[in-house]
């Protein structure tokens, strides 16, 4: 029932627009795959063509090393959800689940057992023979997620199916999800552009930008390892430190920058300092303090504004004409007095903290 | 800010006599010449050429009416079937055309709308008779030797009449087409179902409520033709309505004439009834067609 997914090449365009590069990908049978992006990333294009409704321009996609682009979709065996989830409005929540053992030709009684465990997962049982139409959106999207499941799908794809509801349902929802993962064990591949989303459920996230993967990895990689500046500012936040040359020795980089030389680090080892460059740092990576600190990297500055957030404090710095953002916590912040804004300040942090990476990624 | 609240209020009120004066001014044309002629109708029915019930005893007696009224149903049955599967047909096409070319199609749709039904029903008189187009076309191509029968004939009849009603079957279906999500059919594919079974058990059932809707209307409509009947049936094919009309003009018998108007009347407001029910709960009719 596991398997595995690649994607040699694949790419796709319509006429002159490329709503996808030649993209490989690795899908590992049982994970859970994020697809994260902002709309026009080309995600939904890549889970539409898994799913077999968008043929691709080039390359190939192996299901177990078996060559699956031309199947149609209804050959697939994939569970799709789809955005809005698209329940059959003349058939019963019990028929919705049905239709696809009925595809399959399987009489009800025979599928009967099948739906009610479906049904039961996704504890629908007591709404068996209400119209979709007389459900709340919730119950709505545990019945497209039953229907996508009941035939033991070999893949289940999703294509935001948390964005239309309400942010409170979402929360549960995600740990539901989760938690269904968990216990159907089937390789989920979710489409999202919410961040909080992909953080939360997946095993690994891919971070799609014009048409092309910018970076797969697990959240925390994604997180704390991003190799292009994109990634840095769309997970999370980052100061971004534009760069006007480097030296590097042994590994440790040298950047020169507007805020005097600052001691950084390549993403991973074996790649060279980009052409065009710029520093990261998180904002909470970053100290600060009244008196001078002893970090690799150290500038002074002044308040500009300071936001108490309950868990930490965030504060704009201006230091040498530009802005940095910082997130001290609250704790730390009320032992540190005269922290207000006008007050002068050093920021401090050291190199394995600032990153030095691409500031647009070249076309691939 | 209080002294301006009387006078908004007047103001308000004046609006509302204006907005029902626009209603009553139809309402009063319509109730003296429309629903009065109408009773008196009902009244005449009953009461001429002596008051009783004699003209309605006709409607089981005379074999000539049960003649006229089988001619009616069948041509009306006949016309509707064929309508809405010809307008089915069209709407599924232009369904599925790009938005520019379904702004072109609709017009020619509604194009046909300008031409009056008499000039269309000689118009296909033209075109079917014996040395018109169609039979000179097959003679010409060598595929038949005589002639064929298509005009003067129930089968001429039947052509004019889905020609003039397949707009009024086609506007109802296509809207009711627009109005599903085409998401729902991707769905199908994704959990199984090939294109074939897509259409029956997803798109088929959905469309059914415009289908049950324009179905009513074209009987309603079939039933009182007169012109069309008229000149392609050339007096073989006599429907109720010229068959009135020949009462009113020739035999002067309105007692029968307004006797079938008021059972065309009433078998129409009972349709009609009956479509409007059947409208509101379209979409549990259509859950219904799809269990199987």
């Amino acid at each position: 029932m596991k398997k595995s997914l690649t994607f040699n090449g694949v790419g796709k365009t319509y006429g002159r627009t490329v709503a996808l590069r030649p993209t490989d990908l690795e899908i590992k049978a049982g994970e859970f795959l994020t697809l994260l992006g902002p709309s026009g990333s080309g995600k939904t294009t890549l889970l539409m063509a898994l799913a077999g409704f968008v043929q691709p321009s080039s390359g190939s996609i192996l299901l177990d090393g078996q060559d699956i682009t031309n199947i149609p979709p209804e050959a697939r065996n994939f569970g799709v959800v789809f955005q809005g989830y698209a329940l059959f409005p003349h058939l019963t929540v019990w028929e919705n689940v049905y239709f696809p053992l009925r595809a399959r030709n399987l009489g009800r009684a025979k599928a009967r057992e099948a739906v009610d465990d479906a049904l039961a997962l996704m504890e629908l049982k007591p709404y068996a023979d209400r119209m979709p139409a007389a459900l709340s959106g919730g119950q709505q999207q545990r019945v497209a997620l039953a229907r996508a499941l009941v035939f033991k799908p070999e893949l289940l794809l999703l294509d935001e199916p948390l964005s239309a509801l309400d942010k409170s349902l979402r929360k549960t929802l995600q740990t539901e999800l989760k938690e269904l993962h968990r216990k159907v064990g089937t390789t989920f591949v979710y489409v999202t552009h919410d961040q909080e989303e992909a953080l939360s459920m997946s095993d690994r996230i891919a971070i799609l930008r014009a048409g092309e993967i910018q970076q797969i990895a697990s959240a925390d990689a994604l997180y704390w390892r991003p190799e292009t500046a994109f990634v840095a500012g769309f997970l999370g936040r980052s100061n971004f430190v534009p760069m006007s040359g480097a030296t590097v020795d042994a590994g440790a980089v040298t950047a020169l920058t507007v805020l005097g030389p600052i001691k950084a680090q390549l993403p991973r080892d074996g790649v060279d300092v980009p052409r065009d460059a710029c520093i990261a740092v998180r904002p909470e990576r970053i100290a600060v303090s009244r008196q001078e600190p002893a970090h690799q990297n150290r500038v002074q500055g002044r308040v500009v504004s300071l936001t108490f957030f309950g868990t930490h404090v965030e504060l704009d710095v201006e230091a040498r004409g530009t802005l940095l953002n910082v997130h001290v916590p609250a704790v730390q912040a009320a032992q540190e007095p005269g922290l207000a804004e006008g007050a002068e300040v050093w920021l401090g942090w050291d190199a394995d903290v600032s990153l030095v990476l691409p500031q647009e990624t070249a076309a691939a | 800010m209080t002294a301006f609240a009387p006078k908004t209020a007047s103001g308000a009120g004046r609006t509302d006599r204006f907005y029902l004066l626009m209603i009553v001014l139809p309402c009063a044309f319509l109730a003296l010449l429309y629903f009065l002629p109408v009773l008196n109708v009902l009244v005449l029915s009953v009461t001429e050429p002596q008051p009783g019930i004699q003209n309605y005893q006709m409607l089981a007696e005379s074999g000539a009416l049960h003649r006229i009224l089988l001619n009616t149903l069948r041509v009306s049955l006949s016309t509707t079937a064929l309508t809405l599967l010809l307008g089915y047909m069209f709407s599924l096409g232009i369904n599925s055309m790009a938005p520019r070319t379904r702004t072109v199609a609709l017009f020619v749709v509604l194009a046909s709308f300008w031409i009056s039904a008499l000039i269309r029903a000689y118009a296909w008189v033209a075109i079917l008779q014996p040395n018109g187009l169609i039979n000179q076309l097959l003679m010409g191509i060598g595929l038949i030797d005589t002639p064929l029968i298509l005009v003067r004939n129930e089968l001429g009849v039947i052509i004019g009449m889905v020609h003039y009603m397949l707009p009024y079957a086609i506007l109802p279906i296509y809207a009711n087409m627009a109005g599903i999500d085409r998401s729902l059919l991707r769905a199908s594919r994704a959990l199984g179902a090939n294109r074939w079974r897509t259409f029956w058990w997803v798109f088929f059932p959905q469309s059914l409520p415009g289908l049950a809707g324009s179905g009513i209307l074209v009987m309603i409509f079939s039933l009182g033709f007169y012109i069309t009947p008229a000149i392609l049936g050339g007096g073989r094919v006599v429907m109720i309505a010229e068959y009135i009309s020949i009462q009113i003009s020739e035999t002067l018998r309105w007692g029968v004439a307004t006797m079938l108007a008021t059972v065309l009347v009433m078998v129409v407001v009972a349709l009609t009834i009956w479509m409007s029910r059947y409208l509101k709960v379209g979409g549990g009719l259509a859950s219904k067609g799809g269990k199987s």
